[in-house]
């Protein structure tokens, strides 16, 4: 194996290639999308419009309380037995966890390393049974990392309570994104992560996901499938916590109605 | 003459309901791919820089592949350089082996990666008993079909629902169904079990960061998050090519791969992976492995046909091919195809083994080339082109220029293909017959004369052969004919008809 590096490195070490132009490591790169919203109620159009196109669902809470009420009624609503989540000190509304136990709906924050025989079910009861139970739960709640307008994105990062399987498992996953983490394009959060940590930071969780839509095939016929291995409903939760949106229902109706909203 | 590409294209060329569900199919990747550079900042400013970043890389290659490797080393991945295809497959099947447990090897699930078939993994690591599962829809039936894939980023491109409804009952015993959302549904049942119990997780690598170790895997399913959450070992497959720079340059390249191959501006999931699982996390690999393939790459630089190593694999240039179109992907008989796939095809090594069942290699005579003039001496050894079942691959093109005109990174394939034309005929011995009809026609047209007293008799003798179109001409040429008719000549030639108006 050493013999393969040295032999490689080696003979590309020999080789030309034109260039037409030598590039600047430092030098801004273009930017794929020109996006620059004039307002707080524009950018949230722009990343609401993406996330139709790609057929995620979205609503918007007027502050994180509205948001936490909103969703566990919701759940309650719906029946919903259990559910996948992120610990609740992750999930960047307060209170989401306690309000579940509170409406008797299980909260499950699975640890799959965690489990005997990582990776093994063959008579493995303990680990069958735990991989059923997780497995069964069709509804995965987490946070974001960031929101990016121009592709419809919501960023999700690995660590500890924050389970990459939550989003993975279930039919639906809801994502909770507070607007302050909302940016214009990709290159625009590259550029404010690199200003805050540097490329360590971004380099430092085992994962980072930048998620745009369900669980999408196209495979046959390029007739869209969803749900093929993920989730088939990706929610978004905006939670309005700038107070750049006047925080009045009055401002999230606006945003609402610019925009065509489509729900399940 | 036998030639494997003509073998494999008749097969797509008699079969009417693959031909028209290739048409419809790329018909409308090629309108989508229209429709998602509307907006951006301008396809040709994003393709100059693309190209320039390409180029960089390829230009300083070896220093870039020490940064990734010690940045991958620093975020605790092991990094294992191959110089085949044999020598890759051996270490995963390695990790397989020690994965599993009282004897029998660990399973193995997979995500796409056209690396591992252009290395024939799969087939090596079930040569050895070890039990693999493709995710990738598209990749699930062809396992079931035991077929190799036709596209690289929709592998079964060439198959209706239909085709896929009755391969589902015959081997899954589903009952049959035209609803795809439903086949779907069935794959993921079937599949959930085995991701369960996954023991190593395969995947190909888009793109690896050099600044900081990053490897990005970008999905549409997110069949490799799902993996990359459960699998305790896991390994990335990526050729040699596959680094760039900064993280700017991985959002810029991953972008235009996506928009270009699906016409939608993100994959649904784009996983940047950094390393195993950290202190803490509660899922994620405990060991993450890489494997940094050569497999001919740096032989195709050495031979100057680096250019074509800038690609990025958003299959762009296949959508807008003619020929792609009317044979389909498994026609080229290899991981790769369509116009990049004719250029990297005879210059990689061939394929461990026939990717498709009936192929029949070794059809190639070639050996001593010429060195070519500016690049590194050559000895017969090193020779493109040596023997290989894939000589015809550079001509299975019209060079009308649409791959070039959509190549996100801006790679002259046309122009790569010509060369090969020429490296191709340059170690060719030519047949007597050819030499001989090259050599008229050369001194045929050296002259204006002798154009028009040649094309004069030409179109006289035309009128031998009836009055508007042939049928079959005779040998040699009658290959011509053997697909359509021979328009004659008018009877007069073009200056004769200029001359009487």
């Amino acid at each position: 194996m050493p013999e393969s590096r040295a032999v490689i490195l080696e003979r590309l070490a020999g080789t030309q290639v034109r260039v037409a132009q030598t590039v600047s490591q430092t030098a801004p790169r273009p930017a794929v999308t020109s996006v620059d919203p004039a307002s707080m109620e524009e950018l949230i159009g722009q990343f609401v419009e993406a996330l139709q196109r790609a057929t995620v669902t979205w609503e918007l809470a007027e502050s994180p309380v509205t948001a936490r009420l909103r969703l566990a009624g919701q759940l309650k609503e719906e029946g919903v037995a259990g559910v996948l989540s992120w610990d609740a000190g992750q999930l960047p509304v307060d209170g989401i966890v306690d309000a579940l136990h509170v409406l008797g709906i299980k909260v499950i924050t699975p640890s799959v390393r965690a489990l005997p025989n990582h990776g093994d079910w063959r008579g493995e009861y303990p680990r069958r049974d735990l991989m059923a139970d997780i497995e069964s739960i069709e509804t995965g709640i987490t946070g974001a990392e960031a929101g990016i307008a121009s592709t419809g994105t919501v960023v999700l990062r690995s660590g500890p309570g924050r389970p990459r399987v939550v989003g993975q498992l279930p039919r639906r996953h809801i994502v909770l994104l507070p607007l302050s983490r909302l940016y214009a394009s990709p290159e625009q959060w590259l550029a404010d992560r690199r200003a805050q940590g540097g490329a360590a930071a971004l380099a430092e969780p085992a994962c980072l996901s930048l998620i745009s839509g369900p669980s999408l095939t196209a495979d046959i016929e390029l007739e869209i499938a969803l749900g093929v291995h993920g989730p088939r409903l990706l929610h978004v939760i905006l939670v309005e916590d700038t107070g750049r949106l006047g925080g009045t229902a009055l401002q999230v109706a606006r945003v609402e109605s610019s925009s065509h909203r489509s729900r399940r | 003459m036998t030639s494997l590409f003509r073998q494999h294209s008749q097969a797509t060329l008699d079969d009417p309901h693959v031909r028209r569900t290739l048409a419809r199919s790329l018909g409308h990747l090629r309108r989508q791919r229209m429709g998602a550079f509307d907006g951006t900042t301008g396809f040709h400013l994003l393709r100059e820089a693309a190209r320039a970043v390409r180029q960089q890389t390829l230009a300083d290659l070896p220093q870039l592949l020490e940064q990734l490797e010690a940045q991958l080393v620093a975020n605790g991945v092991v990094v294992h350089w191959a110089e085949d295809a044999a020598a890759a497959n051996r270490y995963v099947l390695a990790l397989a082996e020690q994965a599993g447990r009282s004897g029998r090897p660990g399973r193995v699930v997979k995500s796409r990666s056209s690396t591992a078939e252009e290395i024939g993994l799969r087939p090596a690591l079930e040569a050895a008993g070890v039990p693999v599962t493709e995710t990738q829809l598209g990749d699930y039936i062809l396992q079931l079909a035991g077929e190799p894939a036709s596209h690289p980023v929709y592998p079964v491109l060439h198959k209706r629902k239909e085709d896929v409804a009755a391969l589902f009952e015959e081997k899954l015993d589903m009952p049959q169904t035209l609803d795809v959302q439903v086949i779907a549904g069935m794959a993921r049942f079937k599949q959930r079990r085995e991701f369960l119990q996954a023991d190593v997780g395969v995947f190909g690598v888009n793109f690896a960061v050099a600044e900081t170790g990053t490897l990005a895997v970008i999905t549409d399913g997110g069949n490799d998050r799902l993996l990359g959450a459960l699998a305790r070992v896991q390994v990335g497959l990526m050729g040699i090519d596959k680094v760039v720079p900064t993280l700017e340059d991985l959002f810029l390249l991953a972008q235009l791969q996506v928009r270009s191959g699906t016409g939608r501006p993100m994959g649904n999931y784009v996983n940047l992976i950094n390393g195993p699982a950290r202190t803490g996390d509660p899922d994620g690999p405990a060991e993450l492995h890489l494997v940094l393939l050569d497999n001919g790459r740096s032989r195709i630089m050495e031979l100057g046909y680096g250019e074509a190593l800038a690609c990025i694999r958003c299959s762009a240039c296949l959508n807008v091919c003619p020929v792609f179109q009317e044979v389909g992907g498994q026609a080229y008989g290899a991981a790769y195809a369509g116009p990049i796939g004719s250029v990297l095809i005879p210059l990689l090594p061939a394929p461990p083994r026939p990717v498709m069942h009936d192929a029949t290699p070794g059809s190639g005579r070639l050996s001593a080339r010429r060195p070519r003039a500016g690049s590194a001496e050559l000895t017969g050894d090193q020779s493109p082109l040596r023997d290989t079942p894939f000589v015809d691959l550079p001509h299975a093109s019209t060079l009308c220029g649409a791959c070039a005109e959509v190549c996100p990174v801006g790679i002259d394939i046309p122009g790569l293909l010509k060369t090969l034309r020429a490296d191709v005929r340059s170690t060719e011995r030519t047949s007597l017959g050819r030499r001989a009809a090259m050599r008229v026609f050369a001194w045929s047209m050296a002259s204006p004369q002798r154009y028009r007293w040649v094309t004069r008799w030409l179109a006289r003798f035309g009128r031998l052969f009836g009055r508007q179109r042939a049928r079959h001409l005779p040998p040699p040429l009658w290959g011509w004919t053997r697909n359509r008719d021979f328009p004659l000549p008018a009877g007069q030639s073009f200056h004769q008809s200029w001359a009487k108006r």
